[in-house]
C-alpha cells in the first residue's frame, strides 16, 4: 500500500501540489466509532473513493477512536494535534447535538474546522401500515389531544437524534416535548420490530433504514423531514413542511479538521470534497452508504454547523438537557 | 476470614457510593415512570446486603500469594506498556512488554528477546498490514 | 415443496466454485476472528466490506463470505476458552466453566471435539428451522414485547444461582457488580450520565471486550505468574479421546441447547450470550443429580457452544425475513446489502431469491466445512498447551492489548482492562466467581432497559408485566426455578 503510494506520488503530486500549496502526507481519517459503526463507513468508503478517483493522490488510512461517543476524538485532536493538516474526523448531526448538550466537555462547534458534508440521510416519521394516523396532520392532532398518549419509540437516548426529531414535531404541535411518551430501543432494528409488533405507534427513523418495510407495505411514512421530496421510493411521501409543519431533520455526515488546521490544508480538503461531490461516480457510491445528496463545503457549511448547534443548544436549554453551560 | 470481611466492607462501600450517586442523579425531566435511579439503587441494596452477609459470615481466607513480587511487576509492565504505546510506538513497546512478561515466566534473556521481537512483528503485520488498522508508529519510521 | 425448489436454487448459487471458495475463506477468517480476543465478527465484517466492494464481488458472493465470517466466529471463541480459560468471544464465557477443568484433566481435545460437533448441530438445526419457519417465526419475534423480555431476563437471572460457585453472597455481589459496570454511561431513558465519575471516556459505557479481556485473560495470567503456572492446564497427554458414547450422551443437551439458542437468537434484542447462559444453566439444573458441572462435564461445554451457534443463525431470521437487524453484526450485514443497492426487507426472498436462498444454502455448506475443518484441527489446537509458557502468555497478552488498541486507539481502554485484570486476579484468589459478573453485565442492562420500556408503554402500570401468555409462562418458570432448590433440599 505505502510503497505503491510512494511510487505514484512523484508522478501525480506536482500538479496538485502547485494548485493547492499543500500536499497531504500520510493523511488519516478518524472515525469516532469502532469498525462497523456509521462513522467508520463514512471514513472507509469515502476515502476509498477519493483515492480510487485520484482526488487525493495518497491513501487515507482510517483510525477508529470510539471512546466516549466521540468525546475522545475531539479531545484527541484538540489536545494532541490542533495544527495537524493531515487529519480529518468524521461527524454527523449527532455530533452537533452532543456539542449542544455539552457532552464533549468544553469542546464545542468553534473548536474544530468544519470542512464539509458528503451527504445526508433524512428523518422520516413511520407508522405501521394499519395505523389510524394517515397523515402528519393526524399525528399532530393526536399530539394536541394528549401528547403522552402516543407511544413513540426509536433508537437512542432522550436528547439523541431520534428523540430530537420527534420532539421538534411535538413542539410544532404546540406541545411540551418533555411530556412525550418516548421509549428508547437498542438500535433502529429493535425499534422497527417494536413498531411492527404494535408495541409503539410511531417510529421516528431514518430514510435509509426503512426502505425494505416501506416497499413491502408494512409501514407508512407520514412525512420525510427534508427540504424537498426525496427521490426514488420516497417520491410520493410529502415533506413535513408541505404538510404545514416547519421541521427538517437531515442527518448530515461529513468531516471536520483540527481547530488550527492551516488554511492551505483546509482549502485543500474543502476542494477535495467539492471535487468528490462533482465526480460522476460519486452519487452511486454515496447512495451505497445510504446517503442522499447534500453538497455543502467550506465556510458556507461552517456557518450552517454553527447555526444548527445554536438551535439545538436552545432546544436542549428549553427542555433542561444542557450538561455544562457553554 | 479477615479477607472476606474486608471484601464484604468493600462491597458495602461500592454499594453505598453507587447508591448515593444514583440517588442524587438530577433528571432534566421525567421521561419514563421509573427514571434512572430506582434500578441501580435496588442493585446497590442487594450488593450491600451481600457485603453485610460476608462481614458477618466470612467463608474463606485470602490465599497468600506464592510469589509476592511477580504479579505487581507484571501489572507495572502492562501499565508502562499502555502509557508508552503512543510515544514509543507499537513495535518497540510491544517487544519490550512481551520480553518482560517472558522473563517473568522464567525465560532466559535471549529467549525473551526473541519472543518480544517476534510477537511485535507478527502482531504488527496482523493488525496494521492485514487488517489495515493503523497502530502507533512512534520512534520507528514505519 | 416451494421451499425445496427455492432452496435448490440457492444451492445452485452456493455451489458455484467461487462461492464455495469464498465460504471456505469466510469460515477460516471467522474461526480466526473468534480466537482473537479484541476483535469480534462485527469489526471483521466491517473491515472486509471495502475489500468485497473493491473486488467487485456480486452481492450474493459478498454476503456468503461475510456471513461465513459471522457464523464461523462462533466456532473460534471456544478454543481459548477451553484451553486457556480465556474466552475469545463474549458468548464463550460460559464455556470456560467446564471447558477449562476438562483441559486441566487432559481432556481439552475431547472438549474441543464435542463443542465442534455441538456447534455444527446447533447451527445446522437452526439453518433447517430457518429454511422452513423463517416467516412465521419472524412474526412471533416481533410480537415479543418489552414486558416479555423482562420475564425472559428474569428467568435467565433466576438460573444464575447455578453458576454461583461456593458462596451465594459472593456470587450475587459479583452479579450486582457486573450490573453496575453495565450501567456506566449515558442513561438512554433520560439522557443523564450515570457513574461516569466525570470522565468523558466513560460516556459511552464500558465495552464488553475490555471487561472480558481484563477479568479473564489478564486476571488468569496474573494468577498463573503468581502460582508458578500451577493452574495451567496439563498438555494433551493422558486425557482420553472423545468416545462415541460420550457424543450420544451429549445429544439431548445439544438438542435442547439448539432450540433455546435458536429461539433466543430470533428475538431481536437478546443474543448469543443470553442463549449460551440460558442453555448452560438449564442443563446444570436438569442434571443436578448426575452431573459434575463446574468440574468438567462434557455437557457443560456442549450446551453453551451449541446454543451460541444456534443463536447466531437465529439472529439472521429477522434480518432476512423482515429486514430487521437483531444485533450489531447483522446490522452491518444488512448495511452490506444496502451497499449493493439491495433493499433488505420482507420482499428480499421474492425480489432477490439468489441472494436470500444462496445465503441460506451456503450456510449448510459452510457449517459442514467448519465441522470438517475443526475436527481434524482439534489435535493441533490442543497442542497450544505444549507451547512453553514464556512464549504463549506474552503472545496472548500482547495480542489482547493489540486487539483492543487497534479498534479503539485508546490507552485509557488498556488501563481499564489492566484494572479489571487486577480485579479478576484478586477475585479468583478470594473465590469470587467471575461468570456472574459477565452475566450481570449482559443481563442487568437488558433488564433495566426493558423494565423501563414496559413501564413507559403501560404508563407505570405494573400489571403490564404479566399481560401476555408468554410472560406468564416465563414468570411461572422463574418462580419454579427459584423455589425448586428449596423443595429438593427439604426432600433430600
Amino acid at each position: 500500500m505505502n510503497r505503491r503510494a510512494l511510487l505514484a506520488a512523484p508522478v501525480l503530486l506536482p500538479a496538485i501540489a502547485v494548485a493547492q500549496g499543500f500536499t497531504p502526507q500520510n493523511p488519516e481519517c478518524i472515525a469516532p466509532a469502532a469498525p462497523g459503526g456509521g462513522f467508520d463507513l463514512t471514513c472507509r468508503l469515502t476515502t476509498r473513493v477519493m483515492q480510487e478517483q485520484n482526488i487525493v493522490p495518497v491513501p487515507i488510512r482510517t483510525q477508529n477512536m470510539p471512546g466516549g461517543i466521540g468525546a475522545v476524538a475531539i479531545n484527541h485532536i484538540n489536545a494532541q494535534r490542533p495544527r495537524d493538516p493531515n487529519v480529518l474526523v468524521a461527524f454527523s448531526t449527532g455530533s452537533w447535538l452532543n456539542m449542544a448538550q455539552g457532552r464533549f466537555g468544553r469542546f464545542g462547534e468553534n473548536d474544530v474546522r468544519w470542512i464539509g458534508a458528503i451527504g445526508a440521510d433524512f428523518g422520516v416519521i413511520a407508522v405501521k401500515a394499519d395505523s389510524p394516523f394517515r397523515t402528519l396532520a393526524d399525528l399532530i392532532a393526536a399530539f394536541r389531544a394528549n401528547v403522552s398518549a402516543v407511544p413513540v419509540g426509536s433508537s437512542g437516548a432522550v436528547g439523541s437524534q431520534d428523540w430530537t426529531k420527534i420532539a421538534l414535531v411535538a413542539r410544532a404541535a404546540g406541545q411540551d416535548p418533555r411530556r412525550m411518551r418516548y421509549v428508547p430501543f437498542e438500535g433502529g432494528g429493535a425499534a422497527m420490530a417494536a413498531l411492527l409488533g404494535g408495541h409503539i405507534q410511531v417510529f421516528p427513523g431514518d430514510a435509509s433504514e426503512v426502505g425494505g418495510q416501506l416497499d413491502a407495505g408494512q409501514i407508512r411514512l407520514l412525512a420525510v423531514m427534508s427540504a424537498q421530496r426525496l427521490p426514488g421510493r420516497f417520491a410520493n411521501i410529502p415533506t413535513a413542511r408541505e404538510q404545514g409543519v416547519d421541521v427538517e431533520w437531515p442527518i448530515v455526515r461529513g468531516f471536520y479538521g483540527p481547530p488550527q488546521m492551516p488554511d492551505a490544508a483546509y482549502n485543500y480538503w474543502v476542494d477535495a470534497l467539492r471535487r468528490l461531490q462533482a465526480h460522476p461516480t460519486w452519487p452511486e457510491q454515496r447512495n451505497a452508504q445510504g446517503l442522499f445528496e447534500f453538497n455543502m463545503v467550506g465556510e458556507e457549511f461552517a456557518a450552517l454547523a454553527r447555526q444548527r448547534v445554536a438551535e439545538y443548544r436552545q432546544l436542549a436549554r428549553d427542555v433542561g438537557m444542557v450538561q455544562v453551560a457553554q | 476470614m479477615i479477607a472476606d470481611r474486608l471484601l464484604g466492607l468493600a462491597f458495602i462501600g461500592i454499594a453505598c457510593a453507587a447508591g448515593f450517586s444514583a440517588w442524587n442523579l438530577v433528571v432534566p425531566f421525567a421521561a419514563d415512570p421509573l427514571g434512572p435511579s430506582p434500578f441501580p439503587i435496588t442493585i446497590a441494596l442487594v450488593m450491600g446486603l451481600c457485603g453485610a452477609i460476608l462481614v458477618v459470615q466470612p467463608v474463606h481466607g485470602f490465599e497468600r500469594p506464592e510469589r509476592l513480587a511477580a504479579p505487581p511487576m507484571l501489572v507495572l509492565a502492562m501499565v508502562l506498556y499502555a502509557l508508552s504505546l503512543v510515544p514509543l510506538g507499537f513495535m518497540p513497546a510491544t517487544a519490550l512488554m512481551a520480553a518482560a512478561v517472558a522473563l517473568l515466566f522464567s525465560a532466559k534473556p535471549a529467549q525473551a528477546a526473541v519472543v518480544g521481537i517476534a510477537t511485535a512483528l507478527v502482531l504488527w503485520g496482523l493488525f496494521d498490514k492485514l487488517l489495515d488498522l493503523p497502530l502507533p508508529k512512534g520512534i520507528l519510521p514505519f | 415443496m416451494e421451499t425445496f425448489v427455492a432452496l435448490g436454487g440457492g444451492f445452485a448459487v452456493a455451489l458455484q466454485p467461487h462461492n464455495i471458495a469464498l465460504a471456505f475463506i469466510g469460515c477460516i477468517v471467522g474461526t480466526a476472528i473468534g480466537v482473537l480476543p479484541g476483535i469480534g465478527p462485527l469489526n471483521a465484517i466491517a473491515l472486509l466490506l471495502p475489500f468485497c466492494l473493491a473486488l467487485r464481488l456480486p452481492p450474493e458472493s459478498a454476503l456468503i463470505l461475510l456471513a461465513a465470517v459471522y457464523y464461523g466466529s462462533g466456532y473460534g471463541g471456544r478454543i481459548t476458552a477451553i484451553l486457556l480459560n480465556m474466552p475469545g468471544e463474549p458468548s464463550a464465557v460460559l464455556t470456560t466453566l467446564d471447558g477449562h477443568p476438562l483441559a486441566k484433566q487432559g481432556r481439552g481435545g475431547a472438549a474441543l471435539a464435542i463443542t465442534g460437533i455441538g456447534s455444527f448441530i446447533g447451527a445446522t438445526l437452526s439453518v433447517i428451522a430457518m429454511t422452513f419457519l423463517s416467516v412465521p417465526l419472524a412474526r412471533v419475534a416481533v410480537a415479543f414485547s418489552p414486558a416479555d423480555y423482562v420475564a425472559l431476563i428474569a428467568f435467565a437471572l433466576s438460573l444464575l444461582g447455578a453458576v454461583g460457585g461456593v458462596s451465594a453472597p459472593k456470587a450475587w455481589a459479583a452479579g450486582c457488580l457486573g450490573i453496575m459496570l453495565a450501567l456506566i454511561g449515558i442513561d438512554s431513558g433520560t439522557g443523564v450520565e450515570r457513574f461516569t465519575m466525570g470522565s468523558f471516556e466513560l460516556l459511552g459505557g464500558i465495552d464488553f471486550t475490555i471487561l472480558a479481556i481484563g477479568l479473564f485473560a489478564i486476571g488468569e495470567i496474573l494468577l498463573l505468574i503468581e502460582t508458578r503456572l500451577r493452574a495451567q492446564a496439563e498438555a494433551l497427554h493422558g486425557g482420553q479421546r472423545l468416545t462415541f458414547s460420550e457424543v450420544i450422551f451429549c445429544i439431548p443437551a445439544m438438542l435442547r441447547a439448539s432450540s433455546i439458542g435458536f429461539v433466543i437468537g430470533v428475538l431481536p434484542g437478546a443474543g448469543a450470550s443470553v442463549a449460551s447462559a440460558l442453555s448452560y444453566t438449564t442443563e446444570k439444573r436438569l442434571n443436578e443429580s448426575n452431573g459434575k458441572f463446574g468440574q468438567g462435564d462434557l455437557r457443560g461445554v456442549a450446551a453453551p457452544e451449541t446454543a451460541d451457534n444456534a443463536a447466531q443463525i437465529g439472529n439472521m431470521v429477522p434480518m432476512l425475513s423482515l429486514g430487521i437487524p437483531g444485533s450489531g453484526t447483522t446490522a452491518v450485514l444488512l448495511g452490506a446489502l444496502l451497499m449493493y443497492n439491495i433493499t433488505p426487507g420482507p420482499l428480499l426472498f421474492e425480489q432477490r431469491p439468489e441472494v436470500a436462498w444462496g445465503l441460506i444454502a451456503s450456510m449448510y455448506i459452510g457449517n459442514c466445512m467448519l465441522l470438517l475443518l475443526n475436527l481434524p484441527l482439534v489435535g493441533i489446537f490442543a497442542r497450544l498447551l505444549t507451547v512453553p509458557a514464556w512464549v504463549l502468555y506474552p503472545g496472548v497478552l500482547a495480542l489482547s492489548f493489540a486487539g483492543v488498541y487497534a479498534v479503539s486507539n485508546s490507552a485509557f481502554d488498556l488501563l481499564l482492562a489492566i484494572g479489571f485484570g487486577v480485579m479478576g486476579w484478586l477475585f479468583r484468589k478470594m473465590d469470587i466467581p467471575l461468570v456472574p459478573i459477565i452475566l450481570g453485565f449482559v443481563l442487568g442492562r437488558m433488564l433495566e432497559d426493558n423494565l423501563r420500556r414496559a413501564m413507559s408503554l403501560s404508563g407505570g402500570e405494573v400489571s403490564a408485566l404479566v399481560a401476555s401468555p408468554v410472560s406468564i409462562i416465563l414468570w411461572v418458570m422463574t418462580l419454579a426455578a427459584v423455589v425448586w432448590p428449596f423443595l429438593r433440599f427439604k426432600r433430600g
